[in-house]
């Protein structure tokens, strides 16, 4: 009986190859993106962030800020989805504590929302003008929150702070409950 | 019938092909396994580095949150070794930040040593020493910094000495504008000096 030992001829061990070839990238593309994503979220709450975002929190419920003025947070958030805070709204000497604060930790952004998120993130994936890319990452990173809390808080405040290290700019973020 | 059997083998040319083509997957893998090696080293440091500063962070933030910031007062400790933080409380009671600092001689020749320690005062046989303690006045607990990686360097006397590769580089106290922020500033060869500690609290803060 004459055996076939001819092996592969030059196209099937090119399609093989071309096969090959097409799933490892399929693969690479899929995987490496994720690495990425894996090092931007080791700065999500981080302990810094953390503490940084309980003193802007501190200022948001502090009795010298009129949270439900006409025109003030409430209302932006009521009608907008989520409000941006500015010292500048709190009474005289929050006011001085709140900015030198901010400065002092690289405040970039300070976004008050409701205590769950998800209309706020539907917000965003609709219109994220005024947020940078990192932090539209971190706001879909986050769960909904759809558990009520146990303080009894209605909004959260999300904190974006810029940090510099080596000469070499990256963010941060951390968000927290507000009692208001 | 009898059956004819294949007992050929394989050529040279096949072996030769062979042998080539796994020596150039084993070359070529070797290089991405020493790559993971090096990566897993680097993120059980990272994560040794972030477990001590989130601990210390935690503990000193928790005595300025829960009992609030009165005053504070830096000043050096003895020899110049370092920061002493002296954090007087809400509640009447003191709370000690001791950072010792003190620069060993890194130059691995003793070529380098006119250049690396002899113009900053560093003696050639001094090793590193970094440590960070916290607690009440009097109570101080030793917050030793983990061994990320060191280095036993031959002095020309005789003897060795430690270099670290984790090092407390800077450290920047202010109370400026009543905001007391300190930042110990921590650099590692892998890991740069992104891993510090920062604190930063109202003073008087009501």
């Amino acid at each position: 009986m004459k055996k076939n030992n001819k092996g592969f001829v030059l196209v099937e061990t090119l399609v093989v190859t071309v096969f090959v070839m097409a799933v490892f990238s399929v693969i690479y593309v899929n995987f490496y993106p994720l690495v990425g994503e894996y090092e931007r979220r080791e700065f999500y709450d981080d302990v810094d962030s953390k503490y940084g975002a309980y003193w802007i929190k501190r200022f948001i419920q502090s009795s010298s800020y009129d949270f439900y003025r006409s025109g003030g947070l409430n209302a932006n958030i009521t009608s907008n989805g989520y409000a941006n805070f500015q010292c500048s709204e709190l009474g005289s000497e929050d006011r001085n504590f709140c900015s030198e604060m901010w400065s002092r930790l690289g405040i970039n952004k300070v976004v008050v929302t409701t205590y769950n998120i998800q209309t706020f993130k539907d917000k965003i994936q609709s219109n994220s003008t005024g947020f940078t890319e990192n932090f539209v990452s971190y706001i879909e990173y986050l769960p909904n929150f759809e558990v009520a809390s146990e303080n009894g808080a209605k909004f959260r405040v999300l904190v974006e702070f810029k940090q510099t290290s080596e000469d070499e700019e990256y963010y941060s973020y951390a968000n927290m409950e507000v009692v208001k | 019938m009898i059956r004819k059997l294949n007992n050929k083998g394989m050529t040279a040319v096949e072996i030769l092909v062979t042998f080539v083509i796994i020596i150039v997957i084993v070359v070529s893998m070797y290089n991405g396994i020493l790559d993971l090696k090096n990566k897993e080293t680097i993120s059980s440091y990272k994560l040794s580095l972030v477990t001590y500063n989130n601990l210390l962070t935690k503990d000193i933030q928790d005595d300025l949150i829960k009992i609030g910031l009165s005053t504070v007062q830096t000043s050096a400790l003895d020899g110049n070794s370092g920061y002493r933080i002296t954090m007087a409380l809400k509640d009447g009671t003191k709370r000690i930040l001791e950072i010792k600092q003190i620069f060993g001689c890194s130059a691995v020749d003793s070529s380098d040593v006119s250049t690396l320690c002899t113009p900053y005062n560093i003696p050639e046989n001094r090793s590193d020493e970094f440590s960070i303690s916290y607690g009440p006045e009097g109570d101080l607990t030793e917050y030793p910094l983990p061994d990320l990686g060191h280095e036993e360097i031959n002095n020309s006397s005789g003897g060795t000495r430690t270099i670290y590769s984790l090092r407390i580089n800077a450290v920047e106290v202010s109370t400026a504008n009543q905001v007391f922020s300190l930042h110990i500033i921590m650099s590692h060869p892998d890991l740069g000096d992104r891993y510090s500690i920062d604190i930063v609290s109202p003073i008087n803060y009501t």
